[in-house]
């Protein structure tokens, strides 16, 4: 849905030049720092890293989504048999998530994997898509942290990746 | 043309109303009907893509992310449990952002390394977030979301905004990490080169903001902004970017933990975020050609009402 993206950035362009009038707070006429003479390695466009960062993160919505979008319909008009009926879903949404699993038999972590072939579970593919891209992101942009130098960016940027796959994993067991 | 969109933002808000008050009917119907004739089960989905929908268009309008309205307003008011719409909520903000954030990065309103620490941060408090969402009784956590809603309110009643806030001196922490970048206001043309201060404050909040995102599923544009634009001195159009950029790290990181205990059911998850999407979409269209400033207050009203709800939830009313 980069379409999404580029209709807010023109909002906020818009916001921008016509401020609605309950928000509008004029800018310094002089601002203190807009006369600094900018750094040598800022710069008004976007970083090597950022258009690598965008251009993932942008691939990996659009198949997240295109696979919602082909995924949900086979789904709820029954062209794929899901593990559990969606009448027994339904019925069982109030429950709490541990006790929804007992009623409805659902597998829980990555045990979706497993029942590929149904059609509930064949919509996990797009939502772990649209989960798991960040973390591809970050993997993509830390060679070219290292190439730069930035070598704390670098670390930072794994950190966040381990975090992710740590989340991912299913060893954060929780419930109620 | 004003008084054309005022009419019509005054009837989403009338049709949001109407439908709030009729999906517990609703829904209710919809549950009693299943049990007799399981064909009925697409109600309540089709009920919740139009609720998000509107939900949509009103937070554009309003200025705030789809999760925060989401949560109160579904928990509140439709028969579906607090672990499944804390879950699809942060699916909601996510897909937002992920949409988002790649124009953001491109036309560098979004700054990767100004989100890539506090992102750190926010995700690893999210994830402990929602380990203690999913471990506290559930009534705790609906009253704990009456009261983070009232508080929302609060802060949307009283925070002001400064477009290019004042920073005289970066701290040793946002130097060290070389955080700045050159940004050109379209109102003055004016290249602002900014950079932040009070970096570790800031760092601090952060911690409370991903605690908060993780344990309600709520999204936190509406404290990341003040965070970043007031405390740290971000300049208000990077730090709206890289607010809504920021939620793709914070969500995600709790979205896998609710993922992983089983609180992702597809049924409510993909009516309410292509429900969302395309209500975003229709409330950019409305914003480019005007905002009714009502509609920030009808918000704030909208979600008041909700927050009241979680909380006479949370105590069985």
């Amino acid at each position: 849905m980069p379409f999404l993206g580029s209709e807010l950035l023109a909002a906020i362009r818009t916001r921008n030049e016509n401020p609605p009038q309950d928000q509008a707070i004029p800018s310094p006429a002089v601002s203190p720092i807009a006369d600094a003479e900018p750094e040598v390695h800022a710069s008004l466009e976007s970083t090597p890293e950022q258009i690598r960062y965008a251009s993932a993160l942008e691939k990996g919505t659009r198949l997240g989504l295109l696979c919602l979008f082909i995924t949900f319909p086979l789904y709820i008009l029954g062209v794929i048999e899901p593990q559990t009926p969606i009448e027994k879903v339904h019925e069982s949404l109030s429950l709490q998530a541990h006790e929804y699993q007992a009623q409805t038999g659902s597998e829980r972590g990555w045990g979706w994997l497993r029942m590929l072939r149904r059609g509930d579970c064949l919509n996990f593919i797009g939502i772990v898509i649209l989960a798991g891209v960040t973390a591809v992101c970050y993997i993509a942009v830390v060679p070219l942290m290292f190439q730069r130098g930035d070598r704390i960016y670098a670390v930072l940027a794994l950190l966040q990746v381990v975090v992710l796959i740590f989340a991912a994993s299913g060893v954060l067991a929780g419930g109620h | 043309m004003k008084a054309q969109l005022k009419s019509a933002s005054g009837l989403l808000l009338g049709l949001l109303l109407a439908l709030l008050l009729a999906a517990p009917a609703c829904a209710a119907s919809g549950e009693a009907a299943a049990s007799a004739d399981p064909s009925r089960w697409w109600v309540c989905p089709l009920i919740l893509f139009v609720v998000t929908f509107v939900i949509g268009i009103l937070a554009v309008l309003g200025g705030v992310g789809g999760g925060v309205l989401f949560v109160p307003i579904v928990s509140g008011f439709f028969p579906i449990h607090l672990d499944f719409v804390r879950a699809s909520g942060l699916l909601v903000a996510l897909s937002g952002a992920l949409a988002a954030g790649p124009g953001l990065l491109r036309a560098n309103l979004a700054s990767l390394r100004l989100a890539i620490p506090v992102g750190l941060i926010a995700s690893l408090c999210a994830i402990a977030g929602a380990m203690m969402g999913l471990a506290l009784p559930t009534q705790v956590i609906q009253i704990c979301l009456g009261a983070t809603i009232l508080g929302i309110c609060a802060v949307m009643l009283v925070a002001r905004k400064s477009e290019v806030p004042v920073v005289p001196r970066a701290d040793g922490l946002s130097a060290l990490l070389a955080i700045h970048g050159l940004y050109r206001e379209p109102s003055s043309g004016r290249i602002v080169d900014w950079k932040i201060h009070r970096t570790p404050l800031g760092l601090c909040l952060f911690v409370v903001i991903g605690i908060l995102a993780g344990m309600f599923g709520l999204g936190a544009g509406w404290a990341n902004v003040p965070a970043l634009n007031l405390v740290m001195g971000v300049p208000l159009k990077i730090s709206v970017g890289t607010s809504k950029f920021l939620l793709s790290i914070t969500d995600t990181s709790a979205a896998w933990v609710y993922l992983n205990n089983g609180c992702v059911i597809p049924l409510i998850v993909v009516p309410s975020v292509v429900g969302v999407m395309l209500g975003s979409l229709v409330g950019v269209r409305i914003l480019k050609s005007a905002k009714p400033a009502f509609i920030r207050w009808a918000v704030i009203g909208i979600l008041a009402f909700a927050g009241l709800r979680a909380i006479a939830k949370g105590f069985g009313f």
